[in-house]
Order: C-alpha cells, then sequence, then structure tokens
C-alpha cells in the first residue's frame, strides 16, 4: 500500500504541474485574443464600406470590363486554406482541414484543385497526403496579421487568375464569431460576383467615374481582392486564439478534475493503511492477553 | 442632407449626417451637396472638408482612400485618416523640410521619386491641418 500511495502522490504532482501550464497558456491566448479579435471587429465596418462600393461598382459593369470579374468556364480552382502554425487549440485546424478535404472530394471533385496553403498545419497534412501545394506559406500569422502579407499571397493569386492559370478562387478558414464559436467560412474571392452579399439599394442606374471607369476597376477590384483574404486572416487570427483560449482552459479544468480524483484515492489509500495498521495492532494486543 | 461614413482599416472615424462635403479627387478636388449623381473616384493624399448637419466643420487628412456617393449616402474608405489632434505639429513640420529638400535633390525619373512624393505629401497635407 505504501508504494501506491507514493504512486499516486507523483501523479498529482505531475498532473499539477501540467495544470500550471494550460493555465498560463490560457492567460497568454487570452491576452492575445483581446488584441486580435479588436483588429478583426475594427476592420468588419471598413471591410462592409467596401464591400458596398466593390458591390454597386460589380452591378453596374460587365463581367467584360476587368480580368477580375471575367466569369469561366471553371476547370482550376485555387483553393486557399487558411490554418494556425501552432497546435493546441482545440478542433481549430481539423474543421478548415476537413472542409477543403470535403470541398476538394465534393463540389470540385470534377475540377483541379490547387491548394494554397497558409500555416504549418495545412502544409503538414497535405504533404502527408502527397498533395502537392501551389504555394505555401509558414509564419506569417503569429501575434497580428498584415495587410502587407495578404497584398503578398494575393499578389501572385491574381496574378494566375488574370493569366487563367486559374478559374475561381476561394478560400476557407475559421470565422471569428464569438469566444466560443468559430465557424468555417468557404469564400469565393475571385472572380468578384455578389449573389449573397452586402445588401444595398437598388443600384441600376449608372455611375459616374473619375478619372474613368476602368481606372478606377483597376484600383478597386485588386485591393478588395487583397483586402477580402487580410480580412479572412483577421478572423482565423482571432479565432485561433479563442480556440486556444477555450481548449486551455478546458484542460485546466480537467487536469482539476484529475487532481480531486487522485486526492480522493490517495486519501482512501491512506485511510485504509492506517485502519490495516490498527487492526494489527489490536489484533496482537488481543494476542498477549 | 447627406449621410456620410469614413471608415479606415481600424476604425470607424466619422458617421453622421452632413450637408457638404469637398474632397481630393485623384484629377481635381470635387464637393458633393444633396442629391449628387451617383459618382465613384479615387481619392489624392490630401484633406477631405465636411460640413456636419450642425454647421460644425471637419477636416480629415486621407491617404489612399476611395470614394463614393449613392442616392446621398457617402463612403470614403481610406488606408490612413488623421485628424488635427492626431498630429504633432513638430514631426510633421520637420518630415515635411526633409522629404521637401529630398525631392527636391532627386531627379523625376529616380526609384524613389514617387515615394518621395508621396511622402512630401503625406506631411505637407498633416502641416496644413494643424496650422
Amino acid at each position: 500500500m505504501a508504494v501506491s500511495m507514493k504512486d499516486i502522490k507523483r501523479k498529482i504532482a505531475s498532473v499539477q504541474k501540467t495544470q500550471q501550464i494550460t493555465k498560463a497558456m490560457k492567460m497568454v491566448a487570452a491576452a492575445k485574443l483581446r488584441k486580435t479579435q479588436e483588429a478583426a471587429l475594427q476592420f468588419r465596418p471598413y471591410m462592409y464600406k467596401f464591400g458596398q462600393i466593390i458591390h454597386s461598382l460589380v452591378d453596374s459593369s460587365s463581367h467584360l470590363e476587368h480580368p477580375l470579374l471575367f466569369l469561366k468556364d471553371v476547370k482550376n480552382v485555387d483553393l486557399i486554406v487558411l490554418t494556425s502554425d501552432k497546435g493546441l487549440c482545440g478542433a481549430f485546424n481539423h474543421n478548415v482541414i476537413k472542409e477543403s478535404e470535403n470541398l476538394i472530394k465534393g463540389k470540385f471533385a470534377s475540377k483541379n484543385v490547387s491548394p494554397v496553403l497558409i500555416g504549418k498545419f495545412a502544409n503538414n497534412y497535405f504533404k502527408f497526403k502527397g498533395i502537392q501545394a501551389k504555394n505555401s506559406y509558414t509564419d506569417i500569422l503569429k501575434d497580428k496579421a498584415t495587410y502587407e502579407d495578404a497584398s503578398m499571397i494575393m499578389s501572385q493569386v491574381i496574378e494566375d487568375f488574370i493569366n487563367e492559370k486559374s478559374d475561381e478562387v476561394y478560400v476557407v478558414y475559421n470565422k471569428f464569431v464569438n469566444v466560443l464559436v468559430q465557424k468555417v467560412v468557404v469564400k469565393k474571392i475571385l472572380p468578384m460576383s455578389f449573389e449573397d452579399s452586402v445588401p444595398v439599394g437598388n443600384v441600376t442606374e449608372k455611375f459616374l467615374f473619375e478619372p474613368d471607369k476602368s481606372s478606377v476597376l483597376a484600383e478597386l477590384l485588386p485591393k478588395y481582392a487583397k483586402m477580402n483574404l487580410y480580412e479572412s486572416m483577421l478572423e482565423s487570427l482571432a479565432g485561433e486564439y479563442a480556440a486556444r483560449m477555450t481548449a486551455m482552459d478546458a484542460a485546466t479544468t480537467n487536469a482539476g478534475e484529475m487532481i480531486d480524483n487522485l486526492t480522493l484515492e490517495f486519501n482512501k489509500a491512506r485511510q485504509a493503511s492506517i485502519t490495516r495498521e490498527l487492526v494489527e495492532i489490536t489484533t496482537s494486543i488481543e494476542a498477549m492477553k | 442632407m447627406l449621410n456620410c461614413s469614413i471608415v479606415t482599416l481600424s476604425k470607424k472615424v466619422f458617421e453622421g449626417n452632413i450637408t457638404y462635403m469637398s474632397a481630393p479627387g485623384k484629377v481635381g478636388e470635387f464637393g458633393v451637396l444633396q442629391d449628387h449623381e451617383n459618382f465613384i473616384t479615387t481619392l489624392d493624399v490630401g484633406i477631405v472638408d465636411i460640413t456636419a448637419e450642425s454647421g460644425e466643420e471637419k477636416k480629415f487628412l486621407v491617404i489612399g482612400g476611395y470614394f463614393e456617393v449613392t442616392e446621398n449616402n457617402v463612403i470614403v474608405i481610406a488606408d490612413e485618416v488623421y485628424t488635427s489632434e492626431d498630429i504633432d505639429k513638430a514631426y510633421a513640420e520637420s518630415n515635411t523640410n526633409k522629404f521637401k529638400d529630398k525631392l527636391a535633390s532627386l531627379n523625376f525619373n529616380d526609384e524613389e521619386y514617387e515615394k518621395t512624393k508621396f511622402a512630401y505629401a503625406k506631411y505637407s497635407n498633416m502641416l496644413k491641418l494643424v496650422s
């Protein structure tokens, strides 16, 4: 019995250490979450207004006026998969990868899909699966998402789209709904079209453009595409920290439960050994009478 | 009356009803009053001037912006927006001079010419906003 008590004690100490670590990680995630969440939420009004402008612009343009508006016969699809670089954030990455997998096997089964991977998780997974990625980026989503990174990644994608190497571009990412909920979203970035988007009033009449329509389109459309990816990056990053915080919170609670159970077991073992000793003493006294 | 919102990447700078707005278009400054024709343009670095419904005037320095007006809704989105409170006059002044001198030393074809011109426009407009 004495050995088992020692064992339990050791187990308790080890779980306690784990608990300390998960607790610290939760704190760190919470601090980072605050910043990234703020960035993501503050960006929403900009994106919303930009969306309105683009929407009215697209509504009053034909599909032939700018390469980014071309609706093509879809053969090649670029799929941007946004994951994190670090783990320990629950099903966060798994959900995105599962969704991409579903898309590749389902909706895009007859198409030639080239993944553009962001984050170590997507990279490792697709490498493991033996699927060749078109481009892969790691270590760009750390403490904050930058527009420069989004712009750099998107420039390449836009170039391929214009050169007809791809016919449609989608991004799969976790949208930050609230701290407890991250929703996997598949967003179509190119070609730009609006079926289910920001509602704007009736914009059937034509616009006045300055300097002229083609230069306004040429400036706004690529920027919007980049902003679109930037938005996904911000949302994904906030989601990552939220997921990690929740996961670490759950881990801390579980560790607490484990400690409680182990302590109970320890006490039982101790009580048993005391009882046995007492029985031994009383029986020996009885024997001496 | 126009409904106006000015937003940047990180925040909503202004939202409210205005009676007049002037903004620096790429091909020249323009003004917008009620019932303006639907209009989209890109903005140059410069100062956006609005007159709020209450008659109060506000000025913003806008960098990398786009402008749209549809049915009396004005949207200005920009990479950066500054108000006079955001600007340190001494800092703007020293930078204006720095880039002015640099610009003078550069040739029109130089690689850095556009960048320097842009920086000069930014800081000189900052100075304009505070003075």
